[in-house]
């Protein structure tokens, strides 16, 4: 009865990290498809994430768990007690 | 060993990791009251922890270009002797490669992502109930980093510029009752660029509304939530 509920259990967690995966690349095809720029000259701002009449939804669970697989991976950048202290 | 554990110990794994995923959410973007190093920090983050969850809340579902970083609390300047306690907020502004901004020169990339981001972050962290009032809370601080322009997309480079100002200049700057030129000269400026401390830059002040007008196409707000 217990290796049926582990299965079980591991059934269901694959399910639910298969669904973050799908997810995640959701929000990749959302981001690749982004101009997000702030311009010194004006307001403009554009963002599209319609291509080929698709147009994906995104939720913020989604940038989330994109943010947890650690999208931009290891980064150049300083000690933040550099810039801020606790 | 037997199938029986194997399937047991890969059940708590991907439990574990889901519930990892699940738990992910405003609150984790406040910085925990014990993290902040002096008795003043402690205190502050513990009273004013109900605004400060308000705050990442609101930023986590209506900005969901910007990502808190290193715990919204109650900072200090480094290496100051003084305990001037900074109601504090560090985001990171996801942005994609752009040729215009790349152009920019970096006074300029850094004044455009200041207006753009820290003017409204430095508007939201003023009008926090209490704040104002506290003589214990010194000023306000806002950190914003990019990636910085041409860096490596495997391991980008950071651009950091991080402020600090008194809470009278940023009320009177946000009031319009002082000039962005003087505030700026007023305020604290720091400009890091990858691993490097850059120090002070020349940067401007000027209007730009993205923040409180723009809508990201295909985004759902999740049930319940409002941002105003």
């Amino acid at each position: 009865m217990r290796f049926k509920i582990a299965t079980v259990a591991a059934l269901i967690g694959v399910a639910f990290l298969s669904g973050a995966c799908a997810t995640s690349e959701q929000w990749a095809e959302w981001r690749a498809h982004t101009t997000h720029f702030a311009s010194g000259d004006h307001g403009m701002f554009s963002l599209s994430n319609n291509m080929e009449g698709r147009n994906p939804k995104v939720t913020r669970l989604d940038v989330e768990n994109s943010r947890t697989q650690n999208w931009w991976g290891k980064t150049i950048t300083v000690e933040p007690g550099q810039v801020i202290q606790n | 060993m037997s199938r029986r554990k194997v399937a047991t110990a890969l059940a708590v794994a991907i439990v574990s990791m889901a519930v990892t995923f699940a738990d992910a959410g405003p609150a984790d973007y406040v910085m925990a009251v014990e993290k902040h190093t002096t008795p003043k920090g402690q205190a502050l983050a513990a009273k004013y922890r109900p605004q400060l969850l308000e705050f990442s809340d609101y930023v986590y579902h209506c900005l969901p270009y910007l990502e808190i970083r290193n715990g919204l609390g109650f900072k200090r300047v480094p290496k100051e002797q003084a305990d001037d306690r900074y109601a504090s907020v560090w985001v990171r502004a996801e942005q994609a490669p752009d040729p215009t901004f790349a152009a920019l020169p970096i006074e300029r990339q850094a004044s455009a992502m200041f207006s753009r981001y820290a003017v409204p972050m430095l508007s939201r962290l003023a009008a926090l109930p209490g704040l104002d009032s506290d003589p214990d809370v010194y000023g306000f601080s806002v950190a914003v980093e990019w990636v910085k322009p041409g860096s490596d997309p495997n391991r980008p480079t950071m651009e950091i510029l991080a402020m600090f100002a008194d809470k009278a200049s940023t009320k009177a700057f946000l009031g319009k009752k002082l000039p962005s030129a003087e505030y700026v000269q007023r305020m604290k400026l720091k400009f890091f660029d990858g691993d490097k401390e850059v120090g002070r830059i020349p940067i401007e002040i000027w209007d730009d509304n993205f923040v409180g007008t723009y809508k990201i196409p295909g985004y759902e707000l999740e049930k319940g939530k409002v941002c105003s």
